[in-house]
């Protein structure tokens, strides 16, 4: 068993009186042995996470140094029609896939629990999606969604259900809803792999006791798995939100926020304006408009994963 | 309790039916992907489409291979990556001793900034970021590309090999210490070999993220002699015309060094994932 954090500063309390020195000794050690790490977030996290936000209070441009604008930026999202399907797709599609993540993993992970042959072979297989790079998973579902080519539409015409081409990318009211499906895939296997772990450390004494009070299947589901998975769902939830919201290349490459528009979502927005029209200041505004939701789930999530990593 | 036989037989089935649609909904797509990538031109666009191709061919990687910049923009991806995973792995191994093993003012917020930072979203940064880049000088450069993804390896690192450091006994340090060894030396020669797993799951988390990653690459590179993969084979689509065959080819040449370190250390990066929480 491995020394937690709380065990460890017991045993730093019981040394005989530590005197300053050594307290200061230990100081200087430690930021020594962090500088670089330091170095590294205070320019390239905490730095731009600040600059950021002052950018978006100016006109700044790629090759324009700006000025300052107060919340010029923020009113123009606010009256941009552009900005408010944005935010309601990425609030669609993050509902949509995280949910859909959720359900379809808690499946999985119940199922690839159970013995069977060959379990660790088709595992290692379920799980590869999450090996593919993310942007070669979106080219790989765009050329399965292709309408005239690719396997969904033939498919489809072949097993005679339908004989209309389905526009899957290109059909506003579809393509949400394709995109989501291919993040799904993606996304899935983190979720398995996450409620597995969380399975295997329920102990089996509990599933044992539940069955001595008569609880079927479904019973011991609700009453032992799902509590016993409640600290791995928050986290896995929580974390998944975040890259879901800000996950890029999907739509990037399915749609690239068509058809008009139709499938922007805010991280697509931001580039579209910040990187392709070149107002940086803009731009960035699409994002900082939404940094108060994260700071909240980040806020939480810090809190949760400092607390587990304790008691690990 | 017993369970009926019945019962048991319904249970078998189930399990079966799910682990074959869940190995079909991963597979396919992978499998179609290859399969493209296979077949000659006519037969991509032929329909009714074929399952396997009828006459397979190599004809797309010969083209993706020595007839475009591809096998350039692997090398760069291929540098960036490796240097990527060196600096982070080493930053972060510094950074992650400490919180694991001294006490010392400001630990704590150490630690928070640590996790908050990896849990900062690209999309948020990128702009920002590239404002920073442009300032250093730094745009279109592998060296910019780099540190720009120092911002997200290093705190994840530092996090996962917190963790790690602490499942090895305090005990062994505090002896190396009596024997007059000085903290980097008891990290180097004590801590560094006993983690050595550890360490290597991170470094392969760091090369992974930094070969796959995608939104820097396109936004913070655009030469040649810079351009990661994923910047490249966008440049390859953003015409009208998609070549699916060569396309599909280069996907399965650049998931290659990916999944061979999934092969080989696909246990334990599963482990480490569940242990950290690692960014998809």
């Amino acid at each position: 068993m491995a020394v937690s954090g709380i065990e460890q500063q017991a045993i730093q309390r019981r040394e005989p009186k530590r005197s300053s020195l050594m307290a200061w000794l230990d100081t200087r050690d430690a930021y020594l042995f962090l500088a670089p790490a330091i170095v590294v977030l205070a320019c390239f996290v905490a730095y731009p996470f600040f600059d950021g936000i002052a950018t978006s209070l100016t006109d700044r441009g790629v090759a324009r140094p700006g000025t300052f604008t107060g919340t010029a930026n923020f009113q123009e999202l606010l009256g941009d029609e552009i900005y408010g399907i944005a935010l309601k797709n990425s609030l669609v599609l993050t509902v949509c896939a995280v949910g859909t993540k959720f359900v379809l993993g808690l499946i999985g992970a119940v199922v690839l629990a159970q013995r069977f042959p060959m379990r660790g072979v088709i595992r290692a297989l379920i799980f590869l999606p999450w090996a593919v790079p993310g942007l070669i998973a979106a080219l790989s579902w765009k050329w399965l969604y292709d309408e005239l080519n690719g396997i969904f539409n033939l498919a489809l015409v072949l097993s005679g259900l339908s004989s209309d081409i389905v526009y899957w990318l290109s059909d506003p009211d579809i393509a949400l809803f394709s995109i989501t499906i291919a993040m799904v895939w993606h996304g899935l296997p983190f979720y398995i792999m996450m409620f597995l772990a969380g399975l295997a450390a329920i102990p089996s004494e509990l599933y044992e006791a539940a069955a001595i009070d008569g609880a079927n299947t479904w019973k011991r589901f609700w009453k032992v798995t799902l509590p016993g998975l409640k600290d791995v769902i928050a986290i896995t939830l929580m974390l998944s939100a975040i890259w879901t919201f800000n996950s890029f290349h999907m739509v990037f490459i399915l749609t690239g926020g068509g058809p008009a528009n139709r499938t922007q979502i805010l991280p697509t927005l931001a580039y579209e304006y910040g990187i392709r029209r070149s107002e940086l200041g803009l731009g960035a505004a699409v994002m900082v408009s939404v940094i108060p939701v994260f700071l909240v789930i980040i806020y939480f999530l810090t809190r949760r994963m400092l607390k587990e990593q304790h008691s690990a | 309790m017993v369970e009926s036989i019945q019962s048991r037989a319904l249970k078998r089935f189930l399990i079966g039916l799910g682990v074959l649609f869940f190995l079909f909904w991963s597979l396919f797509p992978i499998y179609w992907v290859l399969v493209t990538a296979l077949k000659n031109s006519q037969e991509i666009y032929a329909y009714p489409p074929t399952f396997w191709p009828t006459a397979p061919t190599f004809e797309n990687f010969d083209a993706i291979l020595f007839e475009s910049n591809f096998p350039l923009y692997i090398r760069n991806s291929a540098i960036v990556a490796v240097s990527v995973t060196l600096l982070s792995t080493v930053i972060a191994a510094l950074a992650a001793y400490p919180i694991a093993r001294l006490k010392f003012h400001g630990r704590a917020w150490v630690a928070r900034s640590i996790v908050v930072s990896y849990l900062l979203p690209p999309s948020l940064l990128f702009i920002p970021l590239f404002v920073v880049l442009q300032r250093l000088g730094l745009v279109d450069t592998k060296l910019g590309l780099v540190l720009a993804y120092l911002s997200f390896t290093v705190p994840f690192c530092a996090w996962m090999l917190i963790g790690y450091f602490r499942t090895i006994p305090v005990e062994l340090d505090e002896s190396a210490r009596i024997d007059g060894a000085s903290r980097l030396q008891t990290l180097r020669y004590v801590v560094i070999p006993i983690a050595l797993p550890g360490l290597s799951v991170v470094a392969l988390f760091a090369f992974t993220h930094a070969w796959n990653e995608f939104l820097y690459a396109l936004v913070y590179v655009y030469s040649n002699s810079a351009k990661t993969f994923t910047a490249g084979l966008t440049s390859l689509i953003m015409g009208d015309v998609f070549v699916w065959g060569q396309l599909m080819a280069a996907s399965i040449i650049a998931i290659i060094p990916i999944l061979l370190i999934y092969l080989v250390a696909q246990r334990y990066l599963v482990e480490g994932l569940a242990a950290g929480g690692v960014k998809q």
